[in-house]
C-alpha cells in the first residue's frame, strides 16, 4: 500500500469539519451569552445605582440645604450609615465645582485631590463609568436635587465599585476564550473516533478490493455490517465484480477457443503439407508450392502464437511467476548466447561492468524481453558496429539499456513502434522473420512488471532502448 | 515399435497415422478419451501420443491413468494452448514432452525417437562417435587422439548430439534442451554454435560427424 497523508483522509476531514462546526456554534452561544450577561448586569447594575441615589438624595432633602451640607444635620448614626451605605460620593453645584463636605470618604477626598473625578463632576444627570489610577472601576450615578424654585442646585454622584461585576465578566471571558481550542480539540477527537466508526465497514470493504486480482474475481465481499449504506455499497461492489470477472471469463474463453480454432487447423496444414513432402514421387513444382506453403505456414504460426500469447497475458490471467532475479546475471547470460550471432553479422556486444541488481520478476518472461531487444539490435545494426549494453540503478528502479549504432528508426513511425503489427518497413522487416507483435509483448512484459520502456532513436544513428524496472533490495 | 495416438481432430489423427506409418512406426488411433484407454488396456504400445483437450476422458485425466499402470511408458502431449502454465502443468502431470500445435511434423518424429531411445541417452559413460570421444565427467573432448577445447555451451552442444547420435534433432530441441529456454530467437543462434562445433571437431578430420538435415534440424553420425 502507498503511504498517504493523513490530511488527504476522509476521517481527517470529517472530524476537522466536525470539530470547528461545533467550535464556531459553541463561540457563537457562548459570545451572546455572555453580550446578554453583561448587558444585563450593567442595567441591573444601573438601576440599583439610580435607587440608591434617589434613596441618598431624599435623605439629604430632609434638612434645608444649608444645614444638610454640613454633618450638623445629620446624626452620627446618619453618617456612619451613608459611609457604609454608599462609600463613594461627591456632590457639585450645576458648574461642576465641589461642594464641601464632611461626608465624603477618605478615598473620595483622597481621589479629589488627585484630579481623578475631574470628567465626573461636570456631569449633571445619566451614568458614567471610570477608572481609577489603581484600577479600581467606579459606575457613578448623577442625579440633580435641590428645590426648583431655589436656585441652589445640586448634583449628587454617586458610584459603586463595580470591580466584581468586572472581574465576574473577566472570568466569563477567559473561560470563553480558553474553551474555544479545548472545544475544538475535545469535538476533533470525539469526531476523528466517531467518523472511524462511522467509515470501519468501508475500509473493510477497501482492504477485500485491494486483496482482489484478475485470478480472484469471484471472491464476493462479505461484511458484518448491516448498516443500510455499507449494505448498499458492497451490494454494488459485488455486482460489479461479478460483472468484471464474467467478462474476464468471456475474454479467457474466447481466448481460448480463438488458440484451438486457429491452431488446429494450422497444425492440419503444416502436418498434411509436411507428410506430403515425405513422399518421393512428388512432381518438382508440387514439390515448390508445398515448401512455400511450409514457410507461410510457419510465419503464420508465429503471428498466431504472438497474437494469443498478448492476448492471454492481456486477459488479466497472471501467467507471470515472480521470485526476485539477478538482471546482472541474466544479461550475462544473454551477451554470451547472442555475441555468437553477433559476431556472424561481425557485430560486438559490449558492457561496461554489470553491477548485481535485482528485481521482482518472472525469469523467463524477463529474458524473453531482452532477447528480443538484443536481437533487434543485431538485426538492424551495420556490420563491423558495436551494441551496448548497461544496467544500472536509478533512484528506486532498475535500468537496462540497450544502444546500437545501426539504422533507426525514423521520428515518424517511432510513436506506433509498440503497436500490434505496424512494421515501420514492411518490405525489410518480413525478410527478418519477425512476426510484428515482438514489442508489443516487450511492452506488455516490462508493463507487467510495474515497468517502463522507452526508445530513442535517429535514422541511421541508432537506437537506444531503456527499460525501468522497480529494484528489489538484495 | 508400436504407437497410440489419441486425438479427437480427426485430420490431425489422419496425418498422424499416415505419417508415422510411413516412418515405419505401428499406429492405433483413438478419437476420445475414453476409446484411447480402453486400446491401452487392450494392448501393448511403445508410446503414446494424446491431445490434452479430448472429449469423454481428458489428456488431463488420461496422463495419471496411463502413468500408473506403465509408469515408464513414454507419453507426449500435444495441445492447441501454449500458455506457459499449461507447458508447467503438462510436464508435472507425468508427461514426458509436450508440443504445442501447430507442430512441425519432423519435430514430433524426432521427439518421438528421442524418447524410445530415452533409457540409453543418459549416464556417465564416455560418448563416441567414429574416433571422438566424451568424456561427460572429465568435461574433456578428443578426436583422433587430440583434446579440444570447447566452451561450456559448446560442449552441451556437441554431448547432447552425441546422446542423440544417428537420430534427427530439431533446432527446438536443442534449444530446449541445451539452452533451457524455448524462445524463437534462440534457434538462430543454434546455427551459429554448430558452426562453432563444426569447425572445432569436424574441420580437418574425416568423416564429417555433424551434418545438416535441411528444414528439420541437425543429425550426428559416423
Amino acid at each position: 500500500m502507498m503511504k498517504t497523508s493523513i490530511i488527504g483522509t476522509l476521517r481527517f476531514r470529517l472530524s476537522w469539519t466536525h470539530g470547528i462546526i461545533i467550535s464556531i456554534v459553541i463561540a457563537c452561544v457562548g459570545s451572546s451569552h455572555y453580550y446578554f450577561i453583561s448587558h444585563k448586569s450593567q442595567k441591573d447594575f444601573d438601576a440599583h445605582l439610580l435607587l440608591d441615589a434617589r434613596l441618598f438624595v431624599s435623605r439629604l432633602s430632609m434638612t434645608p440645604v444649608a444645614v444638610r451640607l454640613s454633618t450638623d444635620g445629620l446624626s452620627p448614626v446618619d453618617v456612619l450609615t451613608i459611609e457604609e451605605f454608599v462609600p463613594y460620593f461627591v456632590i457639585t453645584n450645576l458648574n461642576g465645582e465641589v461642594v464641601p463636605c464632611d461626608l465624603y470618604s477618605k478615598y473620595v477626598q483622597e481621589m479629589l485631590r488627585l484630579g481623578e473625578f475631574k470628567d465626573l463632576l461636570n456631569q449633571t444627570s445619566g451614568f458614567m463609568s471610570l477608572t481609577a489610577a489603581d484600577g479600581t472601576v467606579f459606575r457613578f450615578a448623577n442625579l440633580q436635587t435641590g428645590d426648583s424654585q431655589n436656585s441652589s442646585e445640586f448634583v449628587v454622584h454617586l458610584g459603586r465599585n463595580r470591580e466584581q461585576v468586572e472581574a465576574t465578566l473577566r472570568e466569563a471571558r477567559i473561560i470563553g476564550v480558553y474553551s474555544v481550542p479545548l472545544i475544538l480539540a475535545l469535538s476533533v477527537s470525539i469526531g476523528w473516533f466517531l467518523a472511524g466508526r462511522a467509515l470501519k465497514p468501508f475500509d473493510e470493504v477497501a482492504q477485500t478490493a485491494e486483496h482482489l486480482t484478475t485470478e480472484n474475481l469471484n471472491t464476493q465481499i462479505a461484511t458484518r455490517h448491516n448498516e443500510r449504506e455499507v449494505q448498499r455499497l458492497v451490494q454494488s461492489f459485488n455486482s460489479m465484480m461479478w460483472r468484471l470477472n464474467r467478462s474476464f471469463q468471456q475474454v479467457r474463453q474466447f481466448n481460448a477457443d480463438a488458440a484451438h480454432e486457429l491452431r488446429t487447423p494450422l497444425a492440419i496444414l503444416q502436418g498434411e503439407n509436411e507428410i506430403a513432402l515425405r513422399s518421393p514421387s512428388l512432381p518438382d513444382d508440387v514439390r515448390a508450392v508445398l515448401a512455400s506453403n511450409l514457410e507461410e505456414l510457419d510465419r503464420l504460426t508465429r503471428v498466431v502464437n504472438d497474437l494469443l500469447t498478448l492476448a492471454e497475458a492481456e486477459s488479466g490471467t497472471e501467467i507471470l511467476q515472480r521470485k526476485p532475479i539477478e538482471v546482472s546475471a541474466i544479461l550475462r547470460d544473454l551477451i554470451e548466447e547472442m555475441s555468437a550471432l553477433a559476431e556472424e553479422r561481425q557485430l560486438k556486444i559490449e558492457c561496461r561492468g554489470l553491477p548485481n541488481l535485482r528485481v521482482l520478476g518472472d525469469d523467463l518472461w524477463i529474458r524473453r524481453a531482452l532477447l528480443n531487444l538484443i536481437d533487434n539490435s543485431i538485426k538492424y545494426s551495420k556490420p563491423g558496429g558495436i551494441i551496448e549494453v548497461s544496467l544500472k540503478r536509478v533512484d528506486s528502479m532498475v535500468q537496462i539499456g540497450i544502444r546500437d549504432y545501426g539504422i533507426g528508426i525514423d521520428s515518424k513511425d517511432l510513436p506506433r513502434i509498440f503497436d500490434r503489427l505496424y512494421r515501420a518497413d514492411p518490405a525489410r522487416s518480413r525478410t527478418k522473420g519477425g512476426s510484428g507483435l515482438g514489442l508489443s509483448i516487450v511492452k506488455w512484459i516490462v508493463e507487467a512488471h510495474r515497468g517502463q520502456i522507452k526508445v530513442h532513436s535517429q535514422p541511421d544513428r541508432g537506437t537506444t532502448v531503456e527499460i525501468l524496472l522497480p529494484a528489489v533490495e538484495a | 515399435m508400436k504407437i497410440l495416438v489419441i486425438e479427437d481432430e480427426v485430420k490431425v489423427a489422419n496425418f498422424l497415422k499416415k505419417g508415422l506409418e510411413q516412418s515405419g512406426y505401428e499406429v492405433d488411433l483413438a478419437l476420445d478419451g475414453e476409446e484411447g484407454l480402453t486400446m491401452f488396456r487392450g494392448a501393448e504400445y511403445d508410446l503414446v501420443l494424446l491431445d490434452l483437450m479430448l472429449p469423454k476422458i481428458s489428456g488431463w485425466d488420461l496422463i495419471p491413468q496411463i502413468r500408473k499402470s506403465k509408469p515408464a511408458l513414454p507419453i507426449i502431449a500435444l495441445t492447441a494452448r501454449v500458455a506457459v502454465e499449461d507447458r508447467v502443468q503438462g510436464l508435472n502431470l507425468g508427461c514426458d514432452d509436450y508440443l504445442a500445435k501447430p507442430f512441425s511434423f519432423a519435430e514430433l518424429l524426432a521427439r518421438i525417437q528421442a524418447q524410445l531411445r530415452r533409457g540409453a541417452a543418459l549416464g556417465t559413460a564416455e560418448l563416441k562417435a567414429a574416433d571422438l570421444i566424451l568424456d561427460p565427467l572429465k568435461r574433456k573432448v578428443q578426436r583422433a587422439g587430440k583434446f579440444i577445447d570447447l566452451s561450456n555451451k559448446e560442449f552441451a552442444l556437441l554431448e547432447y548430439l552425441l546422446r542423440n547420435k544417428d537420430q534427427i534433432v530439431t533446432r527446438k530441441m536443442i534449444v530446449e534442451n541445451v539452452w533451457d529456454a524455448s524462445f524463437d530467437n534462440f534457434t538462430n543462434v543454434v546455427d551459429v554454435y554448430i558452426n562453432y562445433l563444426r569447425n572445432k571437431i569436424d574441420r580437418g578430420f574425416e568423416p564429417r560427424l555433424i551434418h545438416t538435415v535441411r528444414g528439420v534440424g541437425y543429425s550426428l553420425h559416423e
